[in-house]
């Protein structure tokens, strides 16, 4: 038994510790916002806080987890995440849509450090996040939009 | 390895218009027309996307894949427009597969080759329109007023008269027993709201907050998940396996093969199918391909090329240019992996997949199993990205194989992994290519064209058997049909049989060598190559004729052509001849599926490193619907085409592919992508698809740009210094 807090609420998960988190999260609680696109921690799909810390859950054994705060794209709900949403949708940014979750956890972690990044801390934050799509220019942008209505309190 | 060869001569501008058609069918006529698969008695239906219900709801069907390319926007977009009601007010639904949704260019239900918005937006503004008239023509009878007296907007019929209003639901009971209208009217560009304004994509809330699903985020009630391993070398077959250890692991259920070349693990979870197959000991034939790398095949593809040219023993003239040009493989790797979940009911099967073609993908699932197609019903979602990867049902079969063989009455979901993907895709072709023109002072008197490479059309027929012929016929009849239709394949010529330049009377041959190597439609498809090739050689002429580059291609255009717009536009808006410091400028032009692009690419090059600063590109896609969407699109296709030249290569090796996940088959990411600037211009076309444009004008656009940087010459995709 593993026991893990996600979104806020406690699990006692009856699967081996060493199965990656991705797994758990997608396969024992039908959380599926968290995606698999690489499985070996090269893509960003998969991203999720743990504490607050961008990890790639793909990576992370479900063990690692054990105790501790996980946040998946369905519990993003701090003033920051919800503004980061709004302005992916008002900068067009998804196409398939399918590594956004990811961008989206990688970008929250991102301004709740950094709440004013530049193109360059955006590019050094986000490269670990991969876009098939090609979408890159819009989530700078984004990001940008959303540290800036954050930091004047519009939407906080 | 087999060759078929052919020789043809292209006179003037798109003398050969008739080639890049779709597959049409012997046994081409009308299907009979079933039930829609979402038939009600009591709704307004008159046709096989739209409904009102009398409770005022509107329903649209999305017959077409929503892969990112923004269809969903697009198809609705149009339809709200005639309706009066705002898009994001229509619910959307994915539909049910029906002869009705056909694409009239492949007689599949398919979304591919950009034909979406082609093939969509007349029969999308007629289903609005009527019925628009028959709420109309319903209210009309009810109230006792003249038809043209009324009008909808936003879910109300208003008779402006009278004051009167009324939800349009109250008038579906009436409505349904109306007789089509023949020939209704379409609202005037004038009244539009919506069209070429609207520029929200309608599902993006539930792309930013985890709720969109796609085929891998859907597991019915007890499914169950397995992993298919299969042989890495291309032909080869499964000789014998030890599962042992395999069997004995937590969470399996069940391990054994699938085919005569495939070993599947089905377990509770799918770490724990994917740990219990990484302890398969399995013992592989590699089969006819045994030996074959990239390197064989490209000298295969060279000696098929000098054979063709002594046949056709063309002169040499002084002053003319003779170059070879050559393209790698390349996989699809769309975000979402490959899967599929196949649940066996008694005589009823169920399918959930991402798939770009439902009807090759339940034909798929039916010839596996060996029941009728009709069983089959297969569940739309959202696709994780599509770029003709998703046509393919090989994914769909492994989860009906798999189904079968587990044989308990749960469903089976399949999830290849991304070293899967990359080793089991049908990649993008490679081929090798020469080109020679003959100059008159600083203009081509004539040219020629030649190309050896694989024949996609051939692996097409195998792709689309399970819909087009009959599931008895055998494998040596399939095959024989396929070889057959190779013979009309001109998917290695796109882009030379439309050349957009006056360049005098071409000769063009192609030699089909088959490597074995499975190949298929992946974005922009010819393009992807021809683009970068006769761009490319278009900078090759100018230097030669000591013509700067641009002058050199509008001296090969009509002056008021859109080309040559959309060239100058380019090069105006990227301030051409002026590129920042250190940095180098190449241009290029591009047509495909009717969309017309220019591009200027502005490049630094350090050593062996290409640096990708800006790209300017200017576009005409006719009518646009939804602009920020198709920009979103282009700039899509822009990183696309730099991930394809600057980064990704398939290669291989004793008949199988050497890469295997984003580590040795890199994509572009954030920091490398440049500054990307798009410009639609205005259009009366009629609307084209956007969803390949872009992608072949980038490797042009920097090549040139490199050859200004350096002075060499880069023949070969990807471009390597
Ligand atoms: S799936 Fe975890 S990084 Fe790619
Ligand atoms: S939006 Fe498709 S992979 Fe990023």
């Amino acid at each position: 038994m593993v026991n893990i807090n996600v979104n806020g609420e406690e699990h006692s998960l009856d699967v081996d510790p060493a199965m990656p988190l991705l797994w758990a999260l997608r396969e024992e609680l039908q959380l599926t916002g968290a995606k698999f696109g690489c499985g070996v921690g090269l893509c960003g799909a998969c991203m999720v806080h743990l504490d607050g810390v961008p990890v790639r859950s793909c990576s992370t054994p479900l063990a690692e987890a054990a105790n501790r705060r996980v946040t998946t794209i369905e519990g993003l709900d701090s003033a920051i995440g919800k503004t980061l949403q709004d302005a992916w949708v008002d900068e067009n940014v998804a196409q398939c849509g399918y590594c956004q979750s990811g961008q989206i956890m990688s970008a929250a972690a991102l301004v709740a450090a950094n709440p004013q990044p530049s193109d360059k801390d955006i590019e050094a934050a986000m490269s670990g996040n991969l876009c098939r799509c090609g979408s890159y220019q819009r989530i700078k942008r984004a990001i940008h939009s959303a540290a800036k209505a954050h930091a004047s309190g519009e939407k906080s | 390895m087999a060759i078929s060869r052919r020789t043809f001569l292209l006179t003037g501008l798109a003398a050969t218009s008739g080639l890049a058609v779709g597959i049409v069918f012997a046994d081409d006529k009308a299907p009979a027309m079933p039930p829609y698969p979402h038939a009600s008695a009591t709704d307004l239906q008159p046709n096989a996307w739209l409904q009102v219900t009398p409770d005022n709801r509107i329903i649209f069907q999305l017959h077409k894949a929503e892969m990112g390319q923004g269809i969903m926007t697009g198809l609705i977009t149009v339809v709200a427009e005639e309706l009066g009601v705002a898009p994001e007010a229509i619910i959307r639904q994915f539909s049910g597969i029906h002869p009705a949704y056909l694409n009239p260019l492949f007689h599949l239900q398919i979304t591919n080759a950009s034909s979406s918005m082609v093939t969509c937006y007349q029969p999308m503004r007629e289903a609005a329109a009527t019925v628009r008239l028959l709420l109309l023509t319903a209210a009309a009878q009810d109230w006792g007023v003249p038809v043209a007296e009324l009008d909808t907007r936003d879910g109300v019929v208003i008779h402006a008269n009278s004051g009167k209003k009324a939800p349009c639901g109250d008038f579906v009971a009436i409505a349904r027993g109306l007789p089509l209208p023949e020939k209704p009217a379409f609202k005037s560009p004038d009244q539009y709201r919506f069209v070429g304004r609207y520029n929200r994509r309608l599902e993006s809330r539930d792309k930013v907050n985890g709720s969109a699903k796609y085929g891998i985020d859907i597991t019915p009630k007890g499914t169950v998940v397995a992993v298919v391993v299969r042989c890495p070398h291309f032909g080869g077959r499964l000789k014998n396996f030890n599962a042992d250890q395999a069997r004995a692991m937590r969470g399996v259920l069940d391990v054994g093969p699938i085919d005569d070349s495939a070993v599947a693990v089905v377990a509770t979870h799918y770490w724990y199918a994917r740990q219990a197959a990484d302890t398969l000991d399995i013992e592989w034939d590699a089969g006819a391909l045994k030996g074959v790398s990239s390197q064989s095949i490209a000298s295969d593809q060279r000696a098929a090329l000098d054979a063709l040219e002594a046949e056709n023993n063309l002169p040499i003239a002084r002053g003319s240019l003779s170059v070879e040009y050559t393209a790698g493989y390349m996989a699809h790797a769309p975000m979402e992996p490959m899967n599929a979940t196949v649940a066996i009911d008694g005589d009823k099967v169920d399918l959930w997949v991402s798939t770009q073609a439902p009807d090759i993908a339940r034909g798929a699932v039916a010839l596996s199993l060996g029941c009728a197609p009709d069983r089959v019903t297969v569940h739309g979602c959202y696709l994780g990205g599509g770029f003709g990867r998703r046509v393919i049902a090989d994914v769909a079969a492994d989860a009906a194989k798999v189904a079968k063989r587990f044989g308990k009455p749960v469903p089976v979901k399949v999830i290849w992994s991304r070293e899967d993907d990359l080793q089991h895709d049908a990649y993008r072709q490679a081929v090798t290519s020469r080109l020679y023109a003959e100059l008159d002072g600083a203009v081509v008197k004539t040219w020629r064209y030649c190309v050896a490479g694989d024949s996609l059309i051939y692996n097409l027929f195998h792709v689309i058997r399970p819909v087009i012929f009959p599931p008895a016929m055998p494998d040596s009849e399939v095959e024989k049909i396929a070889r057959k239709k190779m013979e009309s394949d001109e998917k290695n010529l796109e882009r030379i049989d439309e050349p957009l330049y006056q360049l005098g009377p071409a000769k063009v041959s192609q030699v089909f060598v088959q490597s074995g190597i499975p190949v298929f439609f992946w974005r922009s498809v010819g393009h992807s190559f021809n683009t970068f090739f006769l761009e490319s050689f278009m900078d090759e002429l100018a230097h030669q004729a000591k013509v700067e580059s641009l002058a050199f291609r509008l001296k090969h255009l009509a002056p008021d052509s859109v080309e040559s717009k959309l060239l100058k536009l380019a090069a105006a808006k990227a301030q051409w001849g002026r590129p920042k410091k250190g940095r180098f400028q190449g241009i290029a032009l591009e047509k495909i599926k009717g969309a017309l692009l220019a591009a200027v690419a502005e490049v630094s090059v350090r050593g062996t490193a290409i640096r990708v600063h800006k790209i300017v590109c200017t576009v005409d896609i006719g009518k646009v619907i939804n602009p920020d969407i198709a920009r979103t699109v282009i700039e899509s296709g822009i990183v696309w085409g730099l991930s394809a030249c600057l980064h990704d290569q398939i290669t291989i090796a004793d008949g199988k592919v050497e890469q295997s996940n984003f580590h040795d088959y890199a994509l572009a990411r954030m920091d490398e992508t440049p500054e990307m600037e798009v410009y639609l211009v205005d259009s009366e076309r009629s609307p084209v698809g956007v969803g390949e444009s872009a992608v072949g004008l980038v490797a042009p656009a920097i090549g040139n740009a490199v050859f200004k940087a350096t002075g060499k010459r880069l023949r070969s995709l990807p471009l390597k210094m």
